[in-house]
């Protein structure tokens, strides 16, 4: 490690990788840091879908922004079986349909392409796709990316450009300008970046008001070998009701074709669970929900099912930027289920932030001090 | 026996009744199952289930293993994935989840179970035992599919079956101190509860990769056995047998007892070694009557050793093979190479349930308890050392299990015994793994085409899951079952965890497995 390097990365998830590769892309010396080894927390549980969200204007102006740095940077990464295949938001009944056209709406009104599935052109697209689905939004620009080969990758190319990243390293605390580690030791630095994911705000020298971040559980399912199953990443349109509810177990249909043909299948969402051992039950309804849209997917094997915790904050847009009376030390985190996308923005607001110079979108919805009683608004 | 009449890629063909599709498959000259993911062709390897190599499609279903599928009237084999998305053939919603309970579960039939289960239930203990086997036996005891089950596995079944514990024919998929789920053929999920759990599920073979080791015809020793008990033809068949570990010669014996054309045995141990174990057979009658007889099934046979297998090639299948021994190469004409060395316990089960590990081995104490309360392990899970020695085991832990520590004891010097001898037969016959014969472009994962050349940089323990996320290694259907013990002895990776399933399993079982109590169908 170099002996006071301008930043150091704490955490080398995506949103830790991310920010390495920005920060020496733009000259800085960068160290990363991480416990037992790189991508290995939520990072390597994750889908990988790059989506553009419009759940609310700042999630889509991120998400959207992260999309286009992630066709730039796509293909200079290796192995992460990037695959543009797009997105079908797939409908039940004429409510949900509804729900795609405000979808297309916002979508045309945010300059990006989207079009309306009638059932006949949906089965044509998808031909395994439950018949009575009533249609579909189309959004071709989505992608898929194997997520921690995308971080890794970011990683080879901030090391190439002369970060250093070190693992076996147990961060107990940040603060302004260095870190503490388990042996009592100080790393220095001349920012510090904390992105460590669900454990970011307990390394905080102290409580940010009113932000928070809570592990929400999540279950996948991954099939053998099925080519010629599922050609687009398919989520139902009940899905923001799943990712916004308080539900105790909420499951909604997400499904992902993967480049080796297999079929990834999501997702559930549970807080406050604290083993991450695969839940008979939940996976049970995640399955059965999987089935009521894609019916052949009953008889196809599952060869391994796990779970990851998504960082999850109050109101589902991530911490981003300063923290409050601690010059020079940054956050990065809390990114949800959004993380692998939004990765690429939030990378850059910080580089940005760091250099003190404005972002090519407005930074302060996502400001860790937002939450605070008369903050910016 | 009758014949059954079934369609291969469209053409028909003949099977024997009992037959398993794999050795249906091959004794119509198709050794290619399937493409790997690289395209290249591959068949059976473990002959029991485990290394997921021979998986085909049955009836519209795709990834079944054909060595583990018996052969039925009017059945479609696929060994190019097709169409298959339609609900398959006669495919029925898979029943709801079926409920058990038993005081003592015995999973696997082999000896160690056969015996546990006969014990346990001579001592009044409910006792249930499963095997994903249709008949008890367990590996060295498989039944022959078309001439029928062994003697010994029958009359051993019989007395556990008198004295009340009763068989069931499942996979166990999962196991938690409160359940036991296990998938029945037909797919439909079963859970038992019990208080007691014994694992008797045995070993599986290992293989040093090297190059060729893929080519459909380069089979496991006790693949092979397996797949001629299977109903594989092998009369003629020129066979080489090599690698290392005591289960070759009992396997060279069996195929030249069934006709097969014996090349050679290449055997990766000392001569000195192998006769170093003389002075102790002759304190042991019956094992030295074995070994003769063993000996003289194998009279002609060309035997090498210190031989190393170098390389197979052929096209297609494996044509000619050539080994390194007495300081120079021989290429030998072979029609299958029965390759082994040595095996490993299967222990997922065990690490599923927390149970501690010891050198590949479940650790248990002096009456075969885990190191978590309730669970025993009896056989070759808890280190390898032959039936003997696993019938002693089960023995032990069915008494145990069923609290009859008297009892169990009883047995214990005749256990010390076997595992004396069990020890003298690995020291004569039992190599270390060496990556000698590896190339950077020798496949090492099957299930995902994994080479050494993109993994042998995951040194130590932490390789298991760092080489695994980069790279893909462990990630296909035998869920790292043929690489994981190859990687350990290479690369020095610990045991990756085990998540359920442990076995590849269809979303519609998964299904009605995690079903809440009122939402069956
Ligand atoms: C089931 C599931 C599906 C998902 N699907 C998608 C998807 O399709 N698209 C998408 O965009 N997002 C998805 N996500 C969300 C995405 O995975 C996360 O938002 C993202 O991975 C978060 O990255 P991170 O770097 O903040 O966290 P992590 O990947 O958890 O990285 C944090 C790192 O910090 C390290 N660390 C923590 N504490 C310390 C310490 N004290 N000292 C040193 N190091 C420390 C950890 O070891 C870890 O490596 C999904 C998540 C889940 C669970
Ligand atoms: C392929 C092979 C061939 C062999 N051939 C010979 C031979 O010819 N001569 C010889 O002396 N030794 C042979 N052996 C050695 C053999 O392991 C022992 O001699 C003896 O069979 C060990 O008995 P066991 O009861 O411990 O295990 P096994 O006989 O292996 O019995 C274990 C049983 O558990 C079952 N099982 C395992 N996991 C599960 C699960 N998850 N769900 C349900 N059932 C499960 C298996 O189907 C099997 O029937 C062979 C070993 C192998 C692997």
């Amino acid at each position: 490690m170099t002996a006071s390097p301008d930043v150091l990365v704490v955490g080398a998830g995506i949103i830790g990788a991310a920010c390495a590769l920005r920060l020496t892309e733009e000259g800085m010396s960068v160290a990363v840091v991480d416990r037992p080894r790189p991508a290995g927390g939520t990072t390597a549980a994750a889908m990988g879908q790059i989506t553009v969200m419009d759940d609310s204007d700042a999630q889509g102006a991120l998400t959207l922004w992260s999309q286009e740095l992630w066709d730039a940077l796509a293909p200079s990464l290796s192995a992460i079986e990037h695959d543009p295949c797009g997105t079908l938001w797939v409908a039940t009944n004429d409510e949900e349909l509804d729900e795609a056209r405000k979808k297309e709406q916002w979508y045309a009104a945010h300059g990006i392409e989207s079009s309306l599935l009638h059932p006949g052109a949906l089965r044509e697209a998808e031909p395994h796709l439950n018949e009575d689905l009533v249609g579909a939004l189309h959004v071709p620009g989505d992608s898929v990316v194997y997520p921690p080969n995308a971080a890794l990758s970011m990683l080879e190319h901030a090391v190439r450009a002369g970060a250093t990243v070190t693992t076996g390293c147990e961060v107990r605390s940040v603060d302004a300008s260095h870190a503490v580690l388990a042996d009592g030791s100080r790393l220095h630095a001349g920012a510090v970046v904390c992105a460590a994911g669900n454990h970011t705000l307990g390394l905080l020298p102290r409580p940010i008001p009113g932000a928070a971040i809570r592990p929400r559980k999540g279950h996948l399912a991954i099939t053998e070998r099925y080519p010629g199953l599922l050609r687009h990443q398919v989520v139902e349109l009940g899905y923001l009701r799943s990712a916004h509810g308080h539900e105790d177990v909420s499951v909604a249909f997400n499904g992902q074709p993967r480049t080796t043909d297999q079929v990834l299948i999501g997702s559930s969402r549970q807080y406050d669970r604290t083993s991450d051992n695969v839940e008979p039950d939940v996976l049970a309804r995640m399955l059965a929900r999987a089935c009521r849209f894609i019916p052949a997917l009953a008889t196809c094997s599952v060869v391994r099912c796990w779970t990851g915790f998504r960082p999850a904050t109050p109101d589902n847009l991530p911490l981003v930027g300063p923290a409050p009376d601690a010059e020079g030390l940054w956050l990065a985190a809390g990114h949800e289920g959004l993380g692998i996308t939004t990765s690429l923005g939030t990378a850059q607001l910080i580089t940005d932030g760091i250099l003190g110079r404005p972002s090519a979108i407005d930074a302060a919805p996502y400001l860790p001090d937002r939450f605070a009683e008369n903050s910016h608004g | 026996m009758g014949d059954v009449l079934l369609t291969l890629d469209g053409r028909q063909i003949h099977a024997q009744t009992g037959a398993t599709v794999a050795a249906a498959i091959m004794n119509n000259e198709v050794m290619t199952f399937r493409q790997s993911i690289t395209g290249d062709g591959r068949g059976p390897l473990c002959g029991m289930g485990t290394c997921w190599e021979c998986r085909v499609t049955v009836d519209g279903r795709a990834h079944v293993r054909a060595c583990m599928e018996p052969v039925r009237d009017g059945m479609e084999i696929q060994t190019v994935p097709a169409a298959w998305y339609h609900p398959p053939k006669g495919w029925d919603r898979c029943g709801s989840r079926e409920e058990l309970s038993a005081d003592v579960v015995v999973v696997g039939a082999g000896p160690a179970g056969l015996a546990a289960a006969l014990a346990a239930a001579m001592s009044g203990s409910k006792t249930l035992v499963i095997d994903e086997n249709p008949t008890s036996g367990g590996q060295i005891w498989r039944a022959d599919r078309v001439a029928g089950p062994t003697r010994r596995a029958t009359a051993l079944r019989q007395a556990a079956e008198d004295a009340g514990a009763r068989f069931v024919h499942a996979s166990v998929t999962e196991a938690t101190l409160d359940e036991i789920v296990a998938v029945r053929p037909d797919t439909r999920p079963l859970q038992i509860r019990s208080t007691t759990i014994v694992l008797a599920t045995g070993a599986r073979e290992t293989w040093s990769p090297f190059p060729g080791w893929t080519l459909p015809g380069v089979v496991g020793a006790g693949g092979l056995q397996a797949l001629v008990k299977g109903g594989l033809h092998i009369r003629g068949r020129r066979v080489l047998v090599a690698g290392h570990g005591p289960l070759l010669l009992a396997v060279a014996a069996y195929l030249r007892r069934r006709g097969a054309d014996l090349v050679g045995i290449a055997a990766g141990w000392s001569r000195g070694r192998e006769r170093a174990l003389l002075p102790r057979l002759l304190t042991r009658p019956s094992k030295l009557r074995q070994a003769a007889s063993l000996l003289s099934s194998l009279r002609g046979v060309r035997r090498w050793y210190d031989a190393r297998l170098i390389s197979a090639s052929g096209p297609d299948q494996v044509r000619t093979a050539t080994i390194r021994a007495d300081g120079s190469d021989h290429t030998l004409d072979v029609d299958y190479v029965a390759y082994g060395c040595h095996l490993v316990p299967q222990t997922e089960l065990a690490r599923g349930l927390g149970c501690h590990i010891d050198r590949s081995a479940v650790l248990v104490n002096d009456l075969l308890q885990t190191s978590v309360d309730g669970v025993f392990s009896a056989g070759e899970a808890t280190g390898i050392g032959g039936v003997d020695l696993a019938l002693v085991e089960g023995t032990i832990a069915g008494y145990a299990a069923a609290g009859r520590h008297d009892q169990a004891r009883r047995h214990l010097r005749r256990q010390r015994r076997e595992r004396r001898f069990a020890d003298a037969v690995t020291r004569a016959f039992v190599e270390p793994m060496g990556p000698e014969s590896l190339h950077g472009d020798t496949v090492i994962c099957r299930c995902e085409d994994v080479s050494w050349r993109s993994l042998s940089c995951f040194e130590g323990a932490n390789g298991a899951r760092d080489g695994k996320l980069a790279t893909r290694c462990g990630m296909g259907p035998c869920q790292g079952r043929v690489c994981g013990p190859i990687n350990q002895a290479m690369l020095g990776w610990a045991h990756d965890r085990v998540r359920p399933p442990l076995q590849p399993t269809s979303v519609e079982t998964l299904v009605q497995r995690g079903a809440r109590e009122n939402e069956h169908d």
